[in-house]
């Protein structure tokens, strides 16, 4: 076995044989209070001598192979206090278990940190971060929602374009760019409400990793970054009930050990259904109306101490309707309405073939379908736009763990199905059913990581992906005229494929690259390169996408986005870990960027590619920031400057190039921010929060001129993103108030009281003009933007 | 019950300040410097006379000027052959020959070379046919329309109307409309009493109108209104560009097109003239852009805005941008009377204040008597804005 994976390794560099009497070390890992098996947890051997580590698998089960001898092996787990053991390891078999003690039990704060611990400096990756979840949990929340996006840009590199943004920029990237994962499966839309809260449950998330610099080669589809958010596993041993009450939402997840030790169910549920009382609040909300719930089903069977099946189901529902929004064009509707539902389901089957070897078989399904809901006048009809994606995913990875290697290799295939628009009639006398073609396509990928040490100061993580793509039939393929503008009067020629034949294929390696450089114990330099290849995309004209947004798959006139990533680090800790300190430098080139004609409208438009302009970007940024990890007093403090620029030019005309062809600044381009975050615990029963976010305001359109027509100055607008926003800024407060009886009892209950933008900052979202009673005036669109007070109950009841 | 309560109170707080009430007027400090010109001009089938307008737009840091483009020669070229010369009859208003009426199915370019010898023309237009509105109806929207995006909603009557759109071809419509409504004061004195002075027979005879006659004892901002000696019609035009395409709905019967939202000041009837236009495919899609751009701005995920190019061009300077569509609709007319039995609800404080957002201040009374005794009413002057005859359709 050892020798097939050295074969299939493409660049292993060294190898593990070495002349020495190797032993199997293996244990559980568990929670102190819950007992339950923790995941993910790292084991680090003999820190200061080589880097020999592993981590939990889902059953908190650890095991490794070490020489016969003295070892230190160290537990770690974020939010957790590190289990340290020293011992002679002698003959085979041995086993160590942990208990690990969480933090908030010893009054020590472990926040936001990337990778967690040492590990920033002992990671041959870089811009890895992984979030915690009780610090996210202790961030303030807007309207008492906790949310896992707005607490990501209080991270460098995170940014978005504003309070109703439908998703993150990452590193100069678009939302589409990012690819998020809820347990394996595919976010396709991550907001609620139109960008005021995340669509991730909250009491069900467990460890959230956003990999925005290097990505490992596992990952693959989106050319910015990977937010990877893993949901919890269902406890085996012990019934808990969680949930909470705040203004928004409603929330209970039960944790049902259904055969002790062997079967459990997870269950977690979120529901806000109180527009009703937004009438009542003013008779001018009448028109808003707002519902969204998501929930969660889990469950967890360890068939044996070798095979375990995890299987996942999530729901995500929005309905939506304000004028805030615009209308479906050329419908006659009295308002409109959107709604969005996410179904996504995940199995895994985890096979541990010897205590190194394991193999992990995934499949997945994923489900968006947005509609775009066109009430009629004097009728109880609604004409329906609607549309769909669909992904179908397969993957199968084998994890060989040796003394100096960690090695992953794996295979994946995913069906991708877009459906980018039908619009139903329903009874409606006045309006056709019209439908656009739906797009299929195939990609499949080999990828191979391997981690490994090379002496004690160099770690390397070297990945290859390779990726495949194929558009298939059935479909119409035109072919334009070469030279000219791609639209209806280019057209020379059209290919008719049909079912499952291929239009068109697309693919390359993808290399990864981690290289880190210990200066000694504390301190380390890291190098990354990054290609990623993205086949999938949000094709929009809007400053964040619409959840009804079209997705489009690349074919033979769309080109798939190409990215490549170049970062350095410096990463330091101080005073025994306390602080930690980091200065990362990175520059990323795209090309393919999609951009959009002036004026393009994408809706039921069966040839998106005659709307659509592609070209390239670049961005690159510094990102600094230091961390205080323990004590009574933690958080941390970041600077970031970050510029991301755009260039189309396809051709000479007004309508094949943007800003004369020049780079302009993207929609996010905010080139300097700055994010603050303070948490205290006062005492065992209170801990306050302070976060601070300042950034740039980010660029808009702003007219260079007026036009008098009819004796009304109307807007003349030309040069895109020309002029800024003012700046943002926000300060938010949260106080958390903890179970006031101390006794441990069986239901624990604690208030979080928060004020989002405690100072009434009133932020532009958007700036835009209107020509009304004969002048031009322009206005700026705020949202959240009066101080917000919220009141949130959470319990635990088990 | 009290969670609830708590609840809707912080509701209040929360998504009344999130969601609502979050526009505030902005001063985005810019500074304008453009100079294009502009070209506006639709032919129509409609009788009378019919006008294209020239003008150039001027704008830098503190004005916005627009200046009419003054003895140009202006061509309209009918079918390709025939070439009609317009003639200028206000500065920068360029009309047809007399009798000109358009005719569905022709086509009309226009061509116009400036004093300066820059010649410009537009792309050849077809005018297209349109059909009847079969039928107009209105309902009263309580929440009616901003006429800022800051202000408080003024209630409408939403007027909506029904159309056959013809099937086997693509049509795009473009809806205008002027509405009449009745108005009882027609004149207004600053410093200045309303003058008539009669030349026949006192109350019945010719009288010759002085008009606002300069007091110099009442205040430099006194005003004072005299109500309308006759029937008067205030005229307002639709201000908004609002188009439609029938790529999803050909050949389907059209019901409940939203074409008018007029805000209701008084609750006397009033006339909307509804005219049904149909435009050329790139005429929709410049108007639909202009719309974007203008009005369907401050929403969560606005396009951004993007130059408008019209379908005039320099012709020894293909980079000049030329502002304004020259198009060729034919037309349908519709009258439609607003009785206004329907507005349920509200105060109205009548047209005059609606407009001059103060009540009419009369004249205290001249040479004794009762308030207003001895002061004389105003005559209706006709204008682009204001008529004296029964509008068609009253």
């Amino acid at each position: 076995m050892n020798r097939l994976v050295q074969f299939l390794l493409l660049f292993a560099l060294t190898s593990a044989a070495q002349a020495q009497v190797v032993v199997t070390l293996q244990g559980t890992v568990r929670d102190s209070v819950s007992n339950q098996p923790m995941v993910g947890v790292s084991v680090v051997v003999d820190f200061r001598k080589s880097l020999t580590g592993t981590t939990t698998d889902a059953n908190g089960h650890y095991s490794i192979r070490l020489p016969i001898g003295n070892h230190s092996i160290v537990f770690r787990s974020v939010g957790y206090v590190p289990f340290r053991q020293n011992l002679d390891l002698t003959d085979d078999q041995t086993t160590v278990d942990a208990l690990m003690v969480t933090v908030s039990n010893q009054l020590e704060e472990v926040i936001v940190t990337s990778k967690g611990f040492d590990r920033t400096v002992r990671q041959p990756l870089l811009g890895v971060s992984q979030i915690n979840i009780t610090t996210l949990q202790r961030l303030p929340a807007a309207l008492g929602e906790v949310d896992l996006l707005r607490g990501l840009q209080m991270l460098p590199g995170v940014t978005s374009v504003g309070e109703a943004a439908n998703g993150v920029n990452i590193r100069g990237g678009t939302t589409d760019q990012t690819l998020i994962l809820l347990d394996d499966t595919p976010i396709f839309n991550p907001t609620h409400m139109f960008g005021l809260f995340s669509v991730f449950p909250p009491d069900a998330m467990n460890g959230v990793d956003l990999y925005k610099g290097n990505v490992p080669a596992r990952f693959g589809g989106r050319v910015a970054s990977v937010l990877d958010v893993s949901l919890k596993n269902p406890g085996l041993d012990q019934f808990r009930l969680t949930g909470g009450v705040s203004l928004v939402s409603n929330r209970l997840m039960a944790e049902i050990p259904i055969v002790k030790g062997k079967f459990g169910l997870l269950v977690a549920g979120r529901g806000a259904f109180n527009d009703f009382l937004l009438p009542l609040a003013s008779s001018r909300l009448d028109n808003i109306k707002a519902k969204f719930g998501d929930g969660v089903v889990k469950a967890f069977w360890r068939i044996n101490n070798r095979n375990t099946l995890t299987a996942m189901g999530y729901v995500s529902y929005d309905f939506f309707q304000t004028q805030l929004l615009g209308n479906l064009p050329n419908v006659n509707g009295t308002a409109t309405q959107y709604d969005h539902q996410t179904t996504n389901a995940m199995a895994r089957w985890l096979r541990v073939l010897t205590p190194q070897l394991n193999l992990q078989t995934t499949v997945v399904y994923a489900r968006y379908v947005p509609q775009i809901l066109s009430p009629e006048l004097n009728s109880d009809n609604k004409v329906t736009l609607r549309s769909g994606v669909l992904q179908r995913q397969a993957k199968s990875n084998l994890n060989y763990q040796l003394t100096n290697h960690k090695i992953e290799f794996g295979v994946d295939a995913t069906h991708y199905r877009i459906e980018p628009g039908t619009l139903l009639p329903g009874s409606s006398p006045s309006v056709n059913f019209v439908t656009t073609p739906t797009e299929n396509a195939l990609e499949t990928s080999l990828h191979a990581d391997d981690e490994f040490a090379i002496g004690d100061d160099l770690a390397i993580s070297a990945g290859l992906r390779y990726s495949r793509f194929l558009s298939l039939g059935p479909s119409l393929v035109r072919q334009y005229a070469p030279g000219q503008a791609v639209d209806n009067f280019s057209v020379i020629d059209s290919t008719r494929y049909g079912p499952g034949a291929v239009s068109n294929t697309y693919g390359g390696f993808e290399p990864r690259l981690g290289i880190r450089y210990a200066l000694g114990p504390n301190a380390s330099l890291k190098a990354g390169y990054n290609l990623m290849r993205q086949y999938l995309q949000v094709v929009t004209n809007t400053t964040t996408p619409l959840p009804t947004a079209r997705w489009k798959t690349s074919d033979a006139n769309t080109k798939p986005q190409i990215s490549q990533l170049l970062s350095v680090g410096y990463f330091q800790t101080i005073k025994q870990n306390a602080y930690e300190l980091s200065i990362e430098a990175y520059y990323r080139a795209t090309q393919h960027i999609i951009d959009y004609k002036p004026g393009a409208n994408f809706l039921l438009q069966a040839y998106p590619e005659t709307q659509l302009l592609q070209g390239r970007s670049k961005a690159f940024g510094v990102e600094t920031m230091i961390t205080k990890k323990k004590g009574e007093l933690t958080g941390w403090l970041n600077y970031t400057y970050a510029r991301t620029f755009n260039q189309v030019n396809q051709g000479a005309g007004v309508q094949e190039r943007i800003n004369s062809g020049h780079w302009y600044p993207a929609n996010y381009d905010r080139p300097h921010s700055v994010n603050a975050s303070v948490s205290i615990v006062a005492d065992k029963h209170n801990t306050f929060g302070f976060t601070l976010a300042y950034s740039t305001g980010r660029p808009y359109t702003a007219p260079e001129g007026y036009v008098i027509s009819q004796g009304q100055p109307f807007p003349y607008y030309n040069e895109r993103n020309q002029a800024r926003l003012p700046d943002y800024h926000r300060l938010d407060f949260s106080w958390n108030i903890y179970n006031p009886s101390m006794r441990p009892r069986h239901w624990q209950g604690n208030w979080v009281f928060t004020v989002y933008n405690l100072y009434g900052r009133k932020n532009a979202y958007s700036v835009f003009f209107r020509t009304e009673g004969g002048q031009t005036q322009a206005y700026k669109l705020q949202i959240f933007a009066a101080p917000i007070l919220s009141l949130t109950y959470n319990f635990v009841l088990k | 019950m009290t969670r609830y309560s708590i609840k809707s109170l912080l509701l209040f707080l929360g998504l009344l300040a999130a969601l609502y009430a979050c526009v505030d007027a902005y001063d985005p400090e810019l500074s304008a410097n453009t100079d294009l010109i502009v070209v506006e001009g639709i032919v129509t089938d409609l009788p009378g006379i019919q006008t294209i307008s020239l003008s150039r737009s001027r704008s830098s840091r503190d004005s916005i000027t627009s200046l009419p483009i003054q003895r140009a020669a202006v061509t309209v070229t009918v079918n390709g052959t025939s070439s009609l010369r317009l003639t200028e009859v206000q500065p920068g208003l360029y009309q047809f020959p007399a009798g000109f009426r358009g005719q569905t199915g022709s086509t009309y370019q226009l061509y116009f070379r400036t004093e300066t010898g820059v010649a410009y023309e537009s792309s050849v237009e077809t005018m297209a046919s349109v059909p009847p509105v079969l039928r107009a109806y209105d309902e009263f929207n309580e929440q009616g329309i901003q006429t800022t995006a800051d202000s408080p909603p003024v209630p409408t009557n939403d007027v909506y109307i029904d159309f056959q759109d013809p099937p086997n071809q693509t049509n795009f419509y473009l809806w205008r409309w002027r509405l009449y409504e009745s108005q009882l004061w027609c004149a207004t004195c600053e410093q200045g009493r309303y003058t008539l002075v009669d030349l026949g027979p006192v109350g019945s005879g010719p009288v010759n109108v002085l008009g606002c006659v300069r007091d110099t004892t009442l205040s430099v901002f006194n005003l004072f209104d005299y109500p309308c000696r006759g029937l008067c019609w205030d005229i307002f035009y639709s201000t908004g560009v609002n188009t439609f395409a029938d790529i999803y709905a050909n050949g389907r019967l059209q019901m409940g097109r939203k074409v008018a939202s007029i805000p209701i000041y008084q609750r006397d009837q009033a006339l909307l003239v509804i005219e049904q236009l149909s435009l050329s495919p790139n005429a929709y899609r410049y108007y639909k852009l202009f719309a974007d751009q203008t009005q369907n701005t401050g929403t969560l995920a606005d396009t951004p805005p993007a130059p408008t190019v019209g379908n005039v061009r320099n012709l020894t300077n293909a980079s000049e941008n030329v502002v304004g569509y020259f198009s060729a609709a034919s037309v349908a007319a519709l009258p439609y009377k607003i009785n206004r039995k329907n507005v349920t609800t509200g105060s109205f404080r009548g047209l005059f204040y609606a407009v001059n957002r103060r009540p009419p201040n009369v004249e205290s009374s001249r040479g004794g008597g009762s308030v207003g005794a001895g002061v004389p009413s105003a005559f209706c002057i006709p204008s682009r804005t204001r008529t004296d005859l029964v509008p068609p359709g009253w």
